[in-house]
């Protein structure tokens, strides 16, 4: 098996679970790999769902960064959506064996099957963290929930100024940063930053949670412009030093914030809705999906 | 003590300490190093010193640490082309980690004066000051990874955040002083007339007024800080830096991207010269990002 830095054997770089998604003969579909030059391409294609992510989505993704680690030739991974927009987070009209989206309560797992398919569910973002190669998210429309996580993990974010990140009507626990304890903008910034239900690239920028923000005609130039940039770089020496700033967030407790992320979802499993609150699985059978979304986003908007 | 490469200034409670060497840009060579150390313990024996500036002669702060390969041996790795030893690299990491957490314990209240440029180890070195104040047409960044470096200071992720950080140190990016200030990597930006006074203004409040308790709570105070940082897990990471930095410093032909037609720095160097190495080393990204206007 080819590795990505020419090598004829085959590493674990870390674990990870890309490196057990295969692509060899693979049928691209929920996300599609395509190779440029010296940069591969990853398009998150369900339009239809606005690219929620489902589990055909995420092992589609994965897959396509076994691929691109795997090929020598590729330096850089962009990864960015079909259709109207990056992402709309999780499916939530997945099946509920599916494991991307939120655990149905109804299935009542234990707490230890629970940690089980958290870490997951969760590791699959922070194995992009860890990626051995320069990554871009290229972020148009909306970019909500895991979406905006994938799209934090990327080493360069670069998104259109009128990118939407987080929807109205729903508790934004990431803020394009996930849990991360203070890095990633300051930590004042990060508070506040999350108390808002949605803001748009430019804002986005002006916090300092993506890296830039261009006119929405621009973007694919603009991203094409930043990864022929980074492939120009020496591919070891910019691993080593993306080490380094992983380990910087592991001394300040990132595992801890990963575990703590997980401990918020188990949460989930425990809550009771009160009268005057939506609960996402009684709307949803009663009135749909689309039904519950229209309900959250009524509620939030503060009445003038 | 006579300095070749830098000058010492006492006025009032006031020291500066200048780099002095205007027709190489400031940059920091071995000699320069050993006399900002040597020149920062003079300035600590004297009580009446409260506040140190830090600046460069002739326009510039630093423009980073001398890349001629002469007089060099303290401040960059050897060229990776005569093979040396891990041991070698490791232990001149390690050095160099320890002198920089020194000149950053520094405990005197410190501000970088930062006009021209100031890249690399000059970046380095105003990080170490407790407040930097730049000019608004300064230059700044670390390029250090386009030679195939891996930095080695961990401040930059705390002044900027770990996104901006990595935008920066990742790519070998230069800003200006505006931008600077915006991503809170110095406190204060302003047209490059008015930083001489702005400078003086501040040095002398914090000389006349600057902690309550006087001289003693400012170096105390400091020491406690200076311990909550490492608690927060700032020495951890500049030494996670200095490791990876001997690792980057260790690939060589034969064992990295060289082969595969990455820059070669110290080829370049030696072929073409020093200026050539250095146009070579920036021109693949000015067309990408320009050098910022000064």
């Amino acid at each position: 098996m080819p590795t990505g830095f020419g090598w004829d054997f085959k590493t674990q770089y870390q674990f990870c679970q890309w490196e057990h998604m295969e692509y060899q003969g693979r049928q691209y579909k929920d996300a599609l790999y395509e190779k440029k030059g010296k940069i591969a391409y990853i398009t998150l294609n369900r339009p239809e769902k606005r690219n929620a992510y489902n589990d055909g989505m995420f092992g589609d993704m994965l897959a396509g960064l076994h691929q691109a680690n795997d090929d020598p030739e590729v330096k850089v991974v962009v990864i960015r959506g079909a259709g109207i927009n990056f992402s709309a987070g999780h499916d939530l009209s997945s099946p509920k064996e599916e494991e991307s989206p939120p655990v149905s309560p109804s299935l009542n797992p234990t707490v230890v099957d629970y940690y089980g398919f958290e870490r997951r569910r969760c590791n699959k973002h922070e194995d992009i963290f860890n990626y051995p190669k320069p990554t871009i998210a290229q972020v148009h429309g909306y970019c909500i929930g895991a979406g905006e996580i994938v799209a934090a993990m990327c080493d360069i974010t670069i998104a259109a100024e009128d990118a939407q990140f987080g929807a109205r009507g729903f508790g934004r626990f990431v803020n394009g940063i996930n849990n991360y304890p203070i890095y990633p903008i300051g930590s004042n910034k990060a508070y506040c930053g999350r108390m808002l239900p949605e803001i748009s690239g430019k804002e986005a920028e002006q916090l300092g949670t993506v890296n830039l923000a261009v006119p929405k005609e621009k973007l694919d130039e603009e991203v094409n412009r930043w990864a022929e940039m980074l492939s120009l770089l020496p591919a070891e020496v910019f691993t080593l030093a993306k080490e380094w700033f992983s380990g910087m967030l592991d001394i300040n407790g990132w595992g801890t914030a990963m575990r703590a992320h997980y401990g918020a979802h188990l949460m989930l499993q425990y809550i009771r809705f009160r009268p005057d609150e939506i609960s996402l699985y009684k709307e949803r059978r009663d009135r749909g999906l689309k039904g519950f979304v229209a309900q959250r986003a009524a509620s939030a908007t503060p009445k003038a | 003590m006579a300095y070749q490469t830098i000058k010492l200034e006492k006025e009032g409670k006031i020291g500066r300490l200048v780099l002095n060497r205007p027709e190489k840009l400031n940059a920091i060579n071995d000699t320069m190093l050993r006399e900002i150390e040597a020149g920062l313990a003079e300035l600590q024996k004297d009580s009446n010193i409260w506040v140190v500036i830090i600046k460069g002669a002739g326009g510039n702060f630093s423009a980073g640490q001398d890349l001629t390969g002469i007089d060099t041996a303290e401040v960059m790795p050897p060229d990776p082309n005569t093979k040396p030893f891990l041991s070698d690299l490791y232990e001149a990491a390690m050095k160099s980690y320890l002198r920089w957490q020194a000149i950053f314990d520094f405990p005197r209240w410190t501000i970088a004066q930062v006009e021209g440029y100031c890249l690399g180890m000059g970046c380095d070195l105003a990080m170490c000051c407790r407040t930097v104040i730049a000019a608004e047409n300064s230059i700044f960044g670390d390029p250090s990874i386009r030679i195939g470096l891996s930095p080695t200071n961990p401040l930059w992720v705390w002044r900027i955040g770990l996104k901006k950080a990595k935008e920066l140190l990742l790519t070998g990016k230069y800003i200006d002083g505006r931008e600077a200030e915006r991503l809170g990597l110095v406190m204060k930006s302003l047209p490059a007339a008015q930083l001489e006074e702005e400078v003086a203004i501040n040095a002398d409040t914090l000389a006349k007024y600057g902690t309550i308790g006087g001289f003693d709570m400012q170096v105390g105070w400091f020491a406690f800080d200076r311990a909550s940082f490492d608690m927060a897990g700032l020495a951890a990471g500049w030494r996670l830096a200095t490791n990876y930095h001997a690792l980057s410093a260790a690939q060589r032909p034969g064992r990295s991207y060289i082969d595969r037609g990455g820059f070669d720095f110290h080829r370049v160097r030696e072929e073409k010269g020093m200026k050539e190495a250095i146009r070579q080393r920036d021109l693949p990204f000015l067309k990408h990002f320009p050098m910022p206007k000064r």
